[in-house]
C-alpha cells in the first residue's frame, strides 16, 4: 500500500466510520487491509478501496475491516491519556459547576460498558480525585445491551489481564484479591456503580436517561450505521447538562459525528461538551 | 389534535429536545404530511442540534417530496442547509436522478456543483449521466468538480475525453484534477500525451508533479529513470514520499540493479540532507534491491549506527533485502550491539528467515 | 517553518493547494472539514488557516466563527477559498471573520501571494 491508497482509504474511513489514521498507520493498516484482499480473492489496493467505495452498499465490508483495525480488548485504565484530562481538567470543572449549582450531585454513563471495567474504572477515578467523594451523591450508570456481560459486570470480580493497568496504589485500595489470581472491585468502590440493560437504538428508553455530567461510550459507535450512529449522539446530548462532556474512543471523531458539540482544548486534550 | 399540529406544537417548544425528538419521531413514522412542517422549521431553527435532528429525520424518510425539498434547500442563503441538503441528496441515491437532471438544467453554476457533489457517492452508473453533462458545462468549477468525481469512478471507457481536457485546457487546478483522474485510467497513450506536453522534468509544476510522476512510473520506458532525476531537486525536496513511490514502481517493472554513479550520488545527497526519518528509512530499505551498486553494503552498514532507530531499521531491511552471506554476516555482528528492541526483533526475525532456524 | 492549515472536503483541492504551498517553503496541514480542521488548529500549530465553504458537517462560516471565538486564535490570519463568486457570498465571509475572499479555480502564484501577504512574508 502506497501512501496515496492510504490516504484515499483514510478518507473513506473518516467519512464512514468517523475513525481517524494518522500517518504512521500506514504498515498497521497495509498488514489488515492484505487479509481483506485475501479473504475477497483480490489482489489490488486500489480494487479494494473502490469496492469499499461504490460496491459495498449495505456496509458488510467496512465492517470487516472495522474488526481488524479495531481493538475489542477491554481491561481496566484503557485509554490512560483520556482518563487523564477527564480527571485533570473535566471533572474539577463539572465539579464546580454542581457547586455552583448548589447541589452536590454527579452522574456519569458508561455507555456499553460490556463486562464492567469502564466504570470500575470511573469509579476509583472519582474516589481517588474526590477527597470529600462521601459528601456528594456519585452515580455511574452503566448500560449494555449483552446480558452476559451485564452479568460479568455484577460480579465485579476480575482477571490479571483486566488489571493490569491499574496503577498499583489504587489497586492496593480498590481490588480485594479473590481466589488463586482475580480480584474483586472493593464494595466501597462498586457501590458507585448501577448495572442497567439498555440498548443504545431503542430511542424511547434512551430519552429517560437525563442529567448526566459526563457520557462515556468508546469504541461501541463504530459498529453501528451513519444514521443510527448519529441518533445515538443525539440521545447522548440529550443525557449530557450544559457544559457536559462526551467521551468515544480516542481515535473516533464526535465532530464527524454530530457538530452540536463544542470541541475544546483542555491541557494536551481535545474534549467534546454540550454548550453552556 | 391531529398529529400534524401535535407535530408542529412540539417543533415550535421551547426546550431544544422537545423538538429534536418531535423531529426523531417524525422520521421514524415516515408520515409525508411531516415532512413540509419539518422543512419549514429548518429554515427557522437555531439550534444546531435540532437542525441535525430535522436532516436525519428526513435521511430516514422515504418519501420523493424529501428530495424536492433538498433541491430547493441546495438554493438557500444558508451554508449549512445547502450542504446538508447535499448530504440528503446522496442518500437518496437512483429515485433522486432523474429530479436531479432536470434540475440541472435549470439552474446556476453554484447549483450545479452543488448537484454534482450530491450524486459524487451515489453507487451505480445512472449519477454518472449527470457527471458527463457536468464535463461539458460553461462553468470552470462545475468541470472540475465533475471530473474530480467521475476520476474516482475509474472508468477506463472516459480516458480518451480526460486526455481531451488535458490537451485543450490551461487553467492549473483543472489541470492538476484532470491529471489525477488519469492516473486511474490512464495507459501508456496517456504517458505519452503527458510527455509530449511536459517534456522537461526540471520544470514539472509542484501542483502536476506527483501525478506526472506516478503516470511515469506506471507507463513510461526504462528511460524515464533519468527523467526522474532531473526532476527540480526543491520538487524533488518537497514531494520525496511520491518521488520514492514512482522510484520503486520503476523499480518494480524494470529490475534494474544499479543507478549510474551520477544517480546514486544525487540520492545519497537527498539522503544525507534530510531531516526526515522516514523517508531516511524508505530509500534505505529500496538500496536492498540495487545488488550490483558498487559498495552497497559499506554504505548501508555506515547506517546501522545511525542516532535513529527508525533509519538503523531501513539499514536493517535493505542489508537483509541484499540476501548475500556478507549481508548476514553483517547482520549477524551487529545483533549485539544494538540496543533499540524494535530493531533488534527486526535483526532477529530476518536472520532467523534467512537460516529457518531459531536464534539461540 | 510557519504552518498553512487547508480545510477543503475536496481531496483534489487539497492536494492542490497543499502542493503549492509547500513548494513556497511552508509546512502544510490538512483537514477535510470544518470539525476536523479545528481538531488540527487547536492541537497544532497553525499561522494561517486556508478554508472552503461548502463543506459537509461544520460549513466554512461555523469553522471560521469558532476560529474567532477561541482565544488564542483571534488573530489568525484566514483566507477563504470557494466556487461562489457573488459580492454576498464574500460580505458573508468577511463578517463572519475571515482576512481574504478568493473564488476558485485558484491560480498557484496568487496563492501564493496571498499566503505571503498575510503572513506579513517577503513576496
Amino acid at each position: 500500500m502506497n501512501a496515496r491508497q492510504f490516504d484515499a482509504l483514510r478518507d473513506l474511513i473518516y467519512k464512514t466510520l468517523g475513525l481517524h489514521y494518522e500517518d504512521s498507520k500506514l504498515d498497521f493498516m497495509d498488514k489488515r487491509v492484505e487479509k481483506r484482499l485475501s479473504a475477497l480473492g483480490m489482489d489490488k489496493v486500489d480494487d479494494y478501496v473502490f469496492h469499499l467505495r461504490f460496491l459495498d452498499n449495505d456496509g458488510v465490508e467496512m465492517q470487516a475491516l472495522a474488526n481488524l483495525i479495531t481493538t475489542n480488548e477491554t481491561y481496566m485504565f484503557r485509554e490512560f491519556d483520556q482518563l487523564q484530562a477527564f480527571a485533570d481538567h473535566c471533572l474539577p470543572e463539572a465539579i464546580e459547576r454542581r457547586e455552583q449549582s448548589g447541589r452536590r450531585r454527579l452522574r456519569i454513563w458508561s455507555a456499553g460498558c460490556s463486562s464492567g471495567e469502564e466504570p470500575y474504572t470511573l469509579a476509583i477515578v472519582l474516589r481517588e480525585i474526590m477527597h470529600d467523594a462521601d459528601e456528594w451523591d456519585l452515580q455511574i450508570v452503566a448500560t449494555d445491551i449483552d446480558e452476559v456481560r451485564l452479568e460479568m459486570a455484577r460480579r465485579a470480580v476480575y482477571g490479571p489481564y483486566a488489571v493490569r493497568e491499574v496503577p498499583d496504589d489504587y489497586a492496593a485500595k480498590h481490588l480485594v484479591p479473590v481466589g488463586r489470581d482475580e480480584f474483586k472491585i472493593h464494595p466501597d468502590t462498586a457501590k458507585l456503580v448501577e448495572i442497567r440493560h439498555l440498548n443504545l437504538s431503542s430511542r424511547h428508553e434512551m430519552r429517560t436517561l437525563r442529567d448526566f455530567d459526563f457520557v462515556f461510550c468508546r469504541n461501541v459507535l463504530i459498529y453501528f450505521d451513519d444514521v443510527s450512529r448519529k441518533t445515538v449522539v443525539d440521545h447522548f446530548y440529550n443525557s449530557l447538562n450544559p457544559g457536559g462532556f462526551l467521551y468515544l474512543g480516542h481515535s473516533e471523531s464526535v465532530s464527524r459525528i454530530s457538530a452540536a458539540f463544542k470541541i475544546r482544548r483542555l491541557g494536551a486534550h481535545l474534549v467534546y461538551c454540550k454548550e453552556n | 389534535m391531529s398529529s400534524q399540529t401535535s407535530l408542529e406544537l412540539r417543533l415550535a417548544d421551547q426546550d431544544e429536545s422537545v423538538r429534536a425528538f418531535a423531529a426523531e419521531d417524525a422520521g421514524f413514522d415516515n408520515n409525508v404530511e411531516a415532512i413540509e412542517p419539518l422543512v419549514a422549521r429548518l429554515r427557522v431553527e437555531t439550534s444546531r442540534f435540532v437542525r441535525d435532528a430535522i436532516f436525519t429525520a428526513l435521511a430516514r424518510m422515504t418519501h420523493a417530496t424529501v428530495v424536492d425539498h433538498a433541491v430547493q434547500l441546495l438554493e438557500s442563503d444558508d451554508a449549512f442547509l445547502r450542504n446538508e441538503a447535499v448530504t440528503l441528496l446522496r442518500t437518496r441515491g437512483q429515485d433522486a436522478i432523474e429530479r436531479l437532471i432536470e434540475t440541472f438544467r435549470q439552474t446556476d453554476a453554484d447549483v450545479r456543483k452543488f448537484l454534482l457533489d450530491a450524486v459524487s457517492g451515489m453507487p451505480g452508473q445512472h449519477p454518472e449521466g449527470l457527471l458527463l453533462l457536468g464535463l461539458e458545462d460553461p462553468d470552470i468549477n462545475v468541470r472540475i468538480a465533475a471530473i474530480e468525481h467521475l476520476g474516482t469512478r475509474v472508468r477506463p471507457e472516459l480516458k480518451e475525453q480526460f486526455e481531451t481536457v488535458l490537451l485543450r485546457e490551461d487553467d492549473p487546478m483543472l489541470l492538476s484534477t484532470v491529471l489525477t483522474a488519469l492516473e486511474e485510467v490512464g495507459d501508456a497513450e496517456t504517458w505519452s500525451i503527458v510527455e509530449q506536453r511536459y517534456p522537461n522534468p526540471s520544470e514539472y509544476l509542484p501542483f502536476l508533479a506527483p501525478q506526472i510522476l506516478r503516470l511515469m512510473a506506471k507507463w513510461g520506458s526504462y528511460d524515464c529513470l533519468g527523467k526522474l532525476f532531473a526532476v527540480n531537486v526543491k520538487i524533488r525536496a518537497s514531494r520525496m514520499g511520491d518521488w520514492l513511490d514512482s522510484l520503486e514502481t520503476l523499480h518494480d517493472r524494470f529490475r534494474f540493479r544499479t543507478l549510474s554513479a551520477e544517480q546514486f550520488g544525487t540520492i545519497w545527497a537527498e539522503y544525507e540532507g534530510s531531516s526526515n526519518t522516514l523517508s531516511q528509512y524508505r530509500l534505505l530499505r529500496w538500496f536492498g534491491r540495487l545488488e550490483d551498486q558498487p559498495d552497497i553494503l559499506n554504505i548501508l552498514t555506515s547506517q546501522l549506527l545511525h542516532e535513529n532507530s527508525t533509519v538503523r531499521k531501513g539499514a536493517v531491511l535493505g542489508i537483509a533485502k541484499l540476501g548475500t552471506a556478507a549481508a548476514r554476516g553483517t547482520l549477524l555482528s551487529h545483533l549485539p550491539i544494538e540496543s533499540d528492541p524494535e530493531v533488534r526483533a527486526i535483526l532477529t526475525d530476518n536472520l532467523a528467515e534467512e537460516s529457518g532456524a531459531q536464534l539461540a | 517553518m510557519k504552518t498553512v492549515l487547508i480545510v477543503d472536503d475536496s481531496r483534489t483541492t487539497r492536494n492542490y493547494h497543499a502542493a503549492i504551498i509547500s513548494s513556497a517553503g511552508y509546512q502544510v496541514l490538512t483537514a477535510t472539514d470544518g470539525a476536523d480542521g479545528l481538531e488540527k488548529l487547536l492541537m497544532g500549530s497553525c499561522d494561517l488557516v486556508l478554508t472552503d465553504i461548502n463543506m459537509e458537517g461544520m460549513d466554512g462560516y461555523s469553522f471560521i466563527r469558532q476560529i474567532r471565538a477561541d482565544s488564542s486564535h483571534r488573530e489568525i490570519p484566514i483566507i477563504i477559498v470557494s466556487t461562489e463568486s457573488q459580492t454576498k457570498d464574500q460580505s458573508k465571509g468577511y463578517a463572519a471573520g475571515a482576512n481574504l475572499y478568493v473564488v476558485k479555480p485558484t491560480q498557484p502564484d496568487s496563492l501564493v501571494s496571498y499566503v505571503k501577504m498575510m503572513l506579513g512574508d517577503p513576496q
